[in-house]
């Protein structure tokens, strides 16, 4: 156990007396204690692990990697101080972000770190009690929150002693009290109702997708919330005098962290009131309305957890969009069944979901605000949609299927793929080809073709030609980079660490193509006649490089031991 | 002779789902039971119970004269518990682990730490004591759950499939095992698929199906009973009753539709 987690268990420990008070045995709270912090040190967090790979070291330090992680999070939060607007509005988004962020962590670190199911099995089958048991996961919680919060708040409590004075930054410690307390209401009333609607192993799930919404949420943020500040700076906006201010948390603990720091205006004095008294209420009702529930769900409630016998109720197979487009695109053979295969993975394998699907929001946010930009014709920002330029999103697109089919080969389930080996399994390619088509559909199709639309609509026929070579060459660099980066089938291999030199080689070879290509539609993108040549010789191409996917032979394919 | 368990019409539900029903069972210091049924039948629940993982049962359940309800601390202290689901916090290493249970089951360092040594030494595991678990194969995670269930040296012992995953030399000790625990006094609750290794372990045998007792007997006597010579056939009867063949059947017509690839 390395060093800050054996302080934090010296001090959650050095009440002995008052926890036996309570009725708990010290030396299992103890044991308790140091296994779980122990645990902490071996195991990702929720975040880490978004980005881990999975010939990964295993974990030695992780306490240390989340608390740098946190610190380097409140280092990023002070990147809201640097730009144009005055005190209490920089707090506020500074306060936004840190409770977002606090939240979001506590939230997938409930499920996976501190509610760990197996400890139904490990230690509520020992001679341990209620009472010792849930002050064992109260003080593991509460030390889960120092590691974070203690780091993430360390940035701004410097930044507001030097810049404003040290009374301040005494207050802003108690801001960030005040603000874990309001943040603990929050997960509290989230578990709750997620568990009141949802099975735990769904609410994993929903926690999954709030991830990714929340990755979404900071690349928009880091968009928009500078601009925002520069405007705010420019049209001398202070949040410190509307009223609706008041209907912001941050803006309560702004508030208050600004009473030591000159003239405030009345909302603001209000504010910093609501953001004593309301944290203690919200405290106050998770204690007498929520607590309840919340630690029989911390404690022995094996029988609520436990699951009950399997459904005997009859599930009818529904037929969805996959079924649809397979008939339309892969219609047999092995073709349909990696097609299906391919398209009902990527929707369930939750590493695939968190590796993919943001890019998807980045190109949402990226477009939303350029059609905002087109239509308030702000000329001064960039990225208006223009005729000769409307496929340039189509190619930002690509870089969700170029994601998705790089992804596709890889899983953390991929001894499965024993299943492959087993089978008279002739042309692998088919199967392939019938995977790309699978995940072109879902991560560009679904993507390009309401694009296509929508830029139709806004800037009139003219914008076809370039958007229908723009639709053609993203697709042939999709699947050219399928067909030459080294042929694998879809979830059936381990992640790599360690690529070989040639084939990062081949890899750099074929991104350095895929940008000729693009550099190349820029060139022509102003002569219709020769975009609609183009188009035609880029699907010809396509054709060309999807059959040959189709008819790829064992010997072309990488196979992995099983 | 006192039963050292007590089951008196033990009734448990799962929402609508009455899924233990009237159970009645008295089991003997130093018996070997092996309780078997098909899947679903109750098996897993009636353990949790005697483990005091499940409190909201309705009827009697005493474990030496300790009614499980009032008093579930006492009980756990004399039942070691061998899940069937191999949970174990894995990226510990089998000493680490092994250490943290028995300072909860409140063992002193100088009892448990030779005991750890020496069972681990006759699993095979001597040379992985200090390695993460996270690496180990099913079998040995296996092992390492069955020195939990056992170290503290506990009076009666729960193993639900304590054999799954373990090579036929692991195989052969823990049956060795059981016949000598039960020799020196201890009783054994036995849950299991396999009947070949029921049949020589158990010396009485309770058969449960959809949370009913359907037979309570020595397997000599459920073989003259039922006139079936293995436990395979006895158990078919009780809780197929025929099933199983037109199962069979029923999947041999599914080629006759249509015969082809």
């Amino acid at each position: 156990m390395n060093i800050i987690n054996k302080g934090l268990l010296k001090a959650a420990m050095a009440p002995l007396g008052f926890y036996q008070r309570l009725g708990a045995d010290p030396a299992q709270v103890y044991m308790i204690l140091h296994t779980k912090l122990t645990l902490d040190d071996r195991t990702h967090n929720a975040m880490q692990q978004m980005r881990r790979k999975q010939n990964d070291k295993p974990a030695t330090m992780a306490t240390l990697g989340t608390m740098l992680y946190s610190a380097v999070l409140g280092l990023l939060y002070l990147g809201v101080f640097a730009i144009g607007a005055e005190g209490i509005t920089r707090y506020t988004f500074y306060f936004s972000m840190f409770l977002v962020m606090l939240c979001s962590l506590l939230i997938a670190d409930f499920t996976s770190v501190l509610l760990d199911v197996r400890d139904n099995y490990i230690i509520l089958t020992r001679p341990v009690n209620d009472r010792t048991f849930l002050l064992a996961r109260l003080l593991h919680i509460l030390i889960h929150l120092t590691k974070l919060v203690l780091p993430m708040s360390l940035p701004g409590l410097v930044y507001t002693g030097i810049k404003y004075n040290w009374p301040s930054a005494a207050l802003f410690l108690v801001v960030v009290v005040l603000l874990t307390l309001f943040s603990i209401f929050v997960i509290n009333a989230v578990y709750l109702a997620a568990m009141r609607l949802v099975s735990p192993r769904k609410f994993q799930a929903i926690v999954s997708y709030m991830q990714i919404i929340l990755t979404v949420v900071v690349y928009a943020s880091y968009q928009l919330v500078p601009r925002m500040m520069v405007n705010m700076g420019e049209t001398r906006f202070r949040m410190g005098e509307h009223w609706y201010a008041l209907l912001v948390p941050s803006f309560w603990f702004g508030a208050l962290t600004r009473i030591f720091q000159g003239y405030v205006t009345p909302y603001e004095i209000a504010g910093a009131i609501m953001g004593i008294v309301l944290p203690i209420v919200a405290i106050w009702i998770v204690v007498r309305y929520m607590a309840g529930v919340f630690i029989r769900n911390l404690t022995l409630s094996y029988a609520t957890q436990e699951n009950a016998p399997a459904q005997e109720k009859l599930i009818v197979q529904k037929k969805g969009l996959s079924e649809t487009f397979s008939k339309l695109l892969s219609p047999k053979g092995f073709q349909k069944a990696g097609f299906l295969f391919a398209w009902r993975l990527s929707g369930r394998s939750r590493d695939f979901r968190m590796k993919v699907l943001p890019s998807i929001g980045y190109f949402v946010v990226f477009l939303g605000y350029a059609v905002y930009r087109t239509i308030s014709r702000d000329e001064s920002v960039a990225y208006p949609l223009k005729p000769s330029h409307a496929a340039i999103f189509l190619y930002m697109t690509t870089f969700t299927l170029l994601l998705a089919v790089t992804q596709m080969s890889y899983s953390d389930q991929w001894k499965a793929s024993w299943v492959f080996y087993a089978r008279p399994l002739q042309k692998p390619g088919a199967f392939i080809l019938g995977a790309f088509k699978a995940l072109t559909t879902k991560f560009y199709l679904l993507l390009a073709v309401p694009y296509c639309v929508l830029a139709i609509i806004l800037l009139g026929p003219a914008a076809i030609p370039n958007l229908l070579f723009g639709l053609f060459n993203a697709l042939l660099i999709a699947a050219t980079m399928t067909r030459f980066a080294g042929m694998q089938l879809p979830f059936a291999n381990p992640t790599k660490t360690n690529v070989s030199v040639s084939k990062f080689f081949r890899a750099l070879a074929l991104y350095g193509l895929a940008g000729l290509m693009g550099g190349f539609h820029y060139l022509i993108s102003g002569f219709t006649l020769l975009l609609i040549l183009c188009s035609l010789l880029a699907l010809a191409a396509l054709w060309l490089v999807l059959h040959s996917i189709a008819n790829l032979g064992w010997n072309n394919v990488e196979q992995q031991e099983v | 002779m006192d039963p050292i368990i007590s089951l008196k019409l033990l009734n448990k539900w799962y929402g609508q789902k009455h899924v233990l029903q009237n159970i009645n069972l008295d089991i003997y210091p130093g018996q070997v039971i092996g309780y078997i049924g098909p899947n679903g039948a109750g098996k897993s629940t009636t353990v949790k119970v005697l483990c005091g993982l499940l409190t909201d049962y309705t009827g009697e359940v005493q474990v030496k004269g300790i009614e499980v309800k009032k008093d579930p601390l006492a009980v756990k202290k004399l039942i070691g518990y061998v899940p069937e689901l191999a949970e174990l916090y894995d990226v510990l290493t089998p000493w680490e682990y092994l250490e943290f249970v028995a300072m909860l089951q409140g063992m002193e360092a100088e009892v448990y730490r030779p005991r750890i040594e020496k069972m681990l030494e006759a699993f095979g595991l001597q040379g992985n004591m200090y390695q993460r678990m996270d690496s180990f194969s099913k079998g040995m995670r296996q092992k390492v759950l069955l020195i939990s269930g056992i170290l503290h040296n506990p009076e009666i012992i729960i193993l639900d499939e304590p054999l799954s995953g373990l090579d036929a030399n692991s195989v052969i000790l823990v049956k060795d095992l059981i016949s000598k625990m039960a020799k020196e006094g201890k009783t054994i609750f036995y849950c299991s698929h396999m009947m070949d290794v029921v049949e020589k372990v158990s010396d009485r045998i309770v058969l449960i199906a959809n949370g009913e007792v359907l037979a309570d007997d020595t397997f000599e006597g459920l073989k003259e009973r039922l006139g079936q010579s293995h436990l395979e056939q006895i158990f078919a009867s009780l809780t197929a009753q025929g099933q199983t063949a037109d199962s069979a059947d029923q999947l041999m017509q599914a080629f006759e539709t249509n015969n082809q690839l």
